[in-house]
């Protein structure tokens, strides 16, 4: 036994840094859109692309796209199955600062 | 604080980034209560029915403009940002308080007020209560959202209550005073971080998606 016992490995597609912050901007609002999310992360248009297109993949983002006015907006909103999955990222954070304090 | 929460922050925060709520909300405000003043002071009441006019029409026309230059200043800029609307319970609950309080200040009013009007002890009353609660819920914004910008109003909104009660203000005259000195600063606020904004943030050549 390696005295580090924590509430199992961390959910790898929210660990990446870039990753979590998106799911930190979208469990606070309703959706943020392309420009809002590259100014937080610090991505540019292609790396913010493939993150988001990840967090989709795993069914923790829903992507839309409209238009307003003439300009196309991309949006960017939290799914359900994402909620729980970034509650459950931020109790296994939780459980490890309380098992190395 | 972790990176996490301080995202979440700036993401709540990001409605007043840009100071356009406080200014359109302050010139509002301030349009409501000049008229307001003036009628207690001149004791022509058309003013303050023009007042409240004034704010049947202008507070939902104000919202439509802040989502308007939102449009065109801040969602070009850094983006756009929608945020979770009250459910309808939550929304309920809100008009059921805000009935039950009119329900209350009508029977103060009755019972106490004089001749059934907002002068009087309960008016003043209320004109005091009420400014220390527009004080105390700018003070916690501020706080919560680490706006110190939000403390200036605050404080102003404080001492306008200060003077309210100490010079033994009436309701209409006191809150038109309140609502004209709580517009002013927040225009005031509203277009330095509006300034400040555009400075920091060029209009991108390209508009992004």
């Amino acid at each position: 036994m390696s005295g580090f016992e924590f509430a199992g490995d961390p959910d790898r597609v929210i660990h990446e840094p870039a990753r979590l912050k998106i799911m930190a901007v979208l469990s606070v609002a309703e959706s943020a859109d392309f420009t809002y999310l590259m100014g937080e992360t610090s991505l540019t248009r292609g790396n913010l692309s493939v993150q988001l297109t990840r967090l989709q993949d795993a069914g923790y983002i829903d992507i839309a796209k409209e238009f307003v006015g003439r300009s196309p907006r991309t949006t960017a909103s939290m799914t359900p199955e994402g909620a729980r999955a970034f509650e459950a990222y931020r109790d296994y954070l939780a459980s490890l600062l309380k098992a190395t304090s | 604080m972790n990176e996490i929460e301080r995202t979440q922050r700036r993401t709540r925060g990001y409605w007043y980034r840009d100071g356009i709520a406080e200014l359109v909300g302050g010139v509002a405000l301030a349009l409501v209560g000049v008229p307001l003043m003036a009628s207690a002071r001149t004791g022509f009441e058309m003013l303050s029915t023009i007042a409240l006019m004034g704010m049947i029409l202008l507070f939902p026309a104000s919202a439509k403009v802040v989502r308007l230059l939102k449009d065109r200043i801040t969602h070009t800029r850094t983006g756009y940002v929608k945020y979770p609307q009250p459910t309808m319970s939550k929304r309920r609950k809100i008009m059921l308080a805000s009935l039950f309080l009119a329900i209350a200040i009508a029977m103060l009013v009755a019972l106490w007020g004089d001749e059934y009007t907002l002068e009087g002890v309960v008016g003043k009353a209320l004109l005091i209560g009420s400014g220390a609660g527009m004080a105390v819920a700018f003070t916690i914004r501020a706080i919560k959202l680490r706006m110190p910008r939000m403390f200036i109003i605050a404080v102003a909104t404080a001492a306008v209550t200060g003077v309210n009660g100490f010079a033994g203000a009436g309701f209409t005259e006191g809150f038109g005073l309140l609502l004209a000195i709580l517009g002013a600063t927040s225009v005031i606020t509203g277009a330095v971080t509006l300034i400040t904004y555009i400075q920091r943030h060029p209009k991108p050549s390209v508009e992004a998606s």
